[in-house]
């Protein structure tokens, strides 16, 4: 089992880089113009723009820089999968060490979280590759994934703050409670 | 004369006496013979039903694992040059273990920095596999802990729908009445700390057939087996553990229940996902169903008068060992501590219910160091009266 976490852990690890190197490569050294990952957030119009101009701009690879971007959503698939599991691995693992019962169910509220964060983020996937079709860029015709991509901020970020709130807050000793309470003399009589 | 205690046994008709002299008697042999005749199975059949197979052996390894490299972390830390430390060793079913989305007994029992656990507990273990596994043996021999805590036997009634073979519709004959040792347990029982529904429980009692009766003796003796042989070396008489105390624990009340319980409270989503997917149903309220007992008020009767009694078998079993020498053996009484909205699925607490009773057995292992003074009775500690102590 300790081998399959490593694996995973290497999994994540490797498609974060290969995600980075992709976003430097196109953005930092041939100078792709825009935000990649800004592209949701975009009023649709100008959204709709940016990918027409990336269906025009040829890359080193070979192929447009939409090509690229495209072929970055679908990995983006795998980095959806290694996310999510590594919120609701690492929750997991905190509760066992999480001993105020609120923060103990907050962590446990942060699977489904991580979960809807997913689908959020595999939607807003499917919706882009739609918007950059072929026969779609450039057609006046874009979907704006906005909803589904806030929702993905709001839903992973929740996660990724109950997270780090319950690590950096749970007690570094703690014991339970194991003396009962004395009650106080009773008072004179006046 | 042992073999012909052993008939009495299977017969619902064996003394009081008979049975207590039946108990440091019987060896391996004789616990799977009498195993064989309760379930009307040879004894691989039986080991492969009472086998954990899967995806759930999977996730309960996994927390095992987890729990002990966090032991190993601890012990390398000096942990034993403190001698308000203690070492323990669990072993037990998905109380001591859950493996998926609830944090159990265990978990919560391991937060206590003055606590290393090592745990063997897996969801779904039987008792029967804990004893014939005898892996606690070998990790009793190797960490020499200060604690041992057992948690077993609701897989050996409910697994496999089991519970429908030992239960019976009333035909006018009460197995309860003919067993005198099962009357003996219930007159002894202490009822001031838990509620006890005397009519629940008689009415109860009338669904239970000989096989329950023969299961519950059946407990006791594997049970005692298990505690000689920790607590006196077994035949030998020797201890290899001089000092070690048993902790051992018997459950709640559950509901049988189909419900899948969908609801609106976002933080409890555990319950319906839990209920859709493991096994929700088909441990009580089907097998009930399969004997007829259809009215969920009888049902909850049946396991009422179920659980009451494996409770006073738990705590009769340890009394044995405590007779000569006290603070031996003690229970942690749950009963009556997750009540009827506290459940995850018809055998699991939610996980509040469980961090109670794991706050519980910190308790109990702490008050070793006041001889067990703050108990709530004699060598039991009710959850319920040891919460409200501490409030």
């Amino acid at each position: 089992m300790k081998l399959v976490h490593t694996l995973a852990w290497l999994f994540f690890i490797g498609v974060l880089a290969f995600d980075i190197g992709q976003y430097l490569d196109l953005v930092v050294a041939q100078r792709i113009p825009g935000n990649l990952f800004g592209l949701p957030f975009l009023p649709p119009t100008e959204a709709a723009h940016r990918l027409c101009i990336w269906s025009n701009i040829v890359v080193r690879q070979g192929g447009t820089a939409l090509d690229q971007v495209r072929l970055n959503t679908r990995w983006d698939f795998l980095f959806i999968v290694g996310y999510v599991t590594v919120l609701i691995n690492l929750s997991y693992a905190q509760m066992q060490n999480e001993s105020r019962s609120w923060a103990n169910t907050l962590l446990r509220f942060n699977f489904p979280l991580a979960i809807f964060a997913g689908l959020c983020d595999v939607t807003e996937n499917f919706i882009l590759l739609r918007d950059m079709l072929p026969y779609i860029v450039c057609k006046d015709n874009y979907i704006s994934p906005y909803y589904f991509s806030s929702l993905k901020f709001i839903f992973g970020g929740a996660a990724v703050i109950i997270l780090l709130f319950s690590v950096t807050s749970a007690p570094k000793s703690f014991q339970w409670k194991t003396r009962i309470p004395v009650p106080p003399p009773p008072s004179p009589k006046q | 004369m042992k073999q012909d205690l052993i008939n009495k046994l299977l017969d619902n008709n064996i003394s009081i006496a008979e049975l207590a002299t039946l108990c440091p008697l019987v060896n391996e042999t004789d616990l799977a013979d009498i195993l064989q005749r309760i379930y009307d199975l040879n004894e691989r059949d039986i080991l492969s039903l009472a086998a954990l197979t899967g995806l759930m052996a999977l996730f309960d390894n996994n927390k095992n694992n987890r729990r002990n490299a966090r032991f190993t972390k601890k012990i390398q830390k000096g942990f034993r040059d403190n001698s308000l430390n203690k070492i323990v060793l669990a072993e037990g079913d998905s109380w001591f273990n859950y493996p998926v989305v609830l944090t159990d007994v265990i978990d919560a029992l391991s937060m206590d920095e003055n606590l290393a656990v090592f745990s063997l507990a897996k969801g779904g273990d039987w008792l029967l596999n804990m004893l014939t596994g005898r892996k606690y043996v070998e990790e009793l021999s190797v960490l020499h802990p200060d604690f041992f805590l057992i948690s077993g036997g609701g897989n050996d009634i409910v697994g496999a729908r089991r519970l429908a073979a030992i239960v019976k519709p009333p035909d006018g004959e009460n197995e309860y009445e003919k067993n005198l040792w099962a009357n003996a347990l219930c007159d002894k029982a202490d009822k001031t700390f838990t509620e006890f529904k005397e009519d629940d429980f008689l009415e109860g009692t009338t669904y239970l057939s000989k096989d329950f009766f023969a299961l519950l003796m059946f407990f006791h003796l594997q049970f005692y087996f298990m505690m000689n042989g920790i607590l006196n070396g077994g035949h030998s008489g020797v201890t290899k553990f001089p000092g070690i105390t048993i902790l051992t624990q018997g459950y709640d009340y559950p509901i049988p229940s189909t419900n899948k319980n969908f609801g609106w409270n976002p933080f409890k989503w555990y319950i319906p996902f839990v209920r859709l997917l493991l096994g929700h149903g088909t441990w009580l309220k089907i097998p009930l169903e399969i004997r007829g007992i259809y009215k969920p008020e009888k049902q909850r009767k049946v396991m009422y008068a179920m659980i009451f009694l494996f409770n006073e078998m738990m705590i009769q079993t340890g009394a044995y060992f405590n007779k000569t020498t006290r603070g031996r053996v003690f229970h942690i009484d749950s009963r009556g501590s997750v009540g009827e909205n506290g459940w995850t699925d018809e055998l699991h607490a939610q996980p509040p219910h469980f961090i109670n009773t794991g706050k519980v057995f910190a308790y109990c292992i702490r008050d070793a160091e006041d001889q067990h003074k703050n108990a709530s009775y004699d060598h039991v500690y009710v959850v319920t009266d040891i919460l409200n102590k501490l409030k």
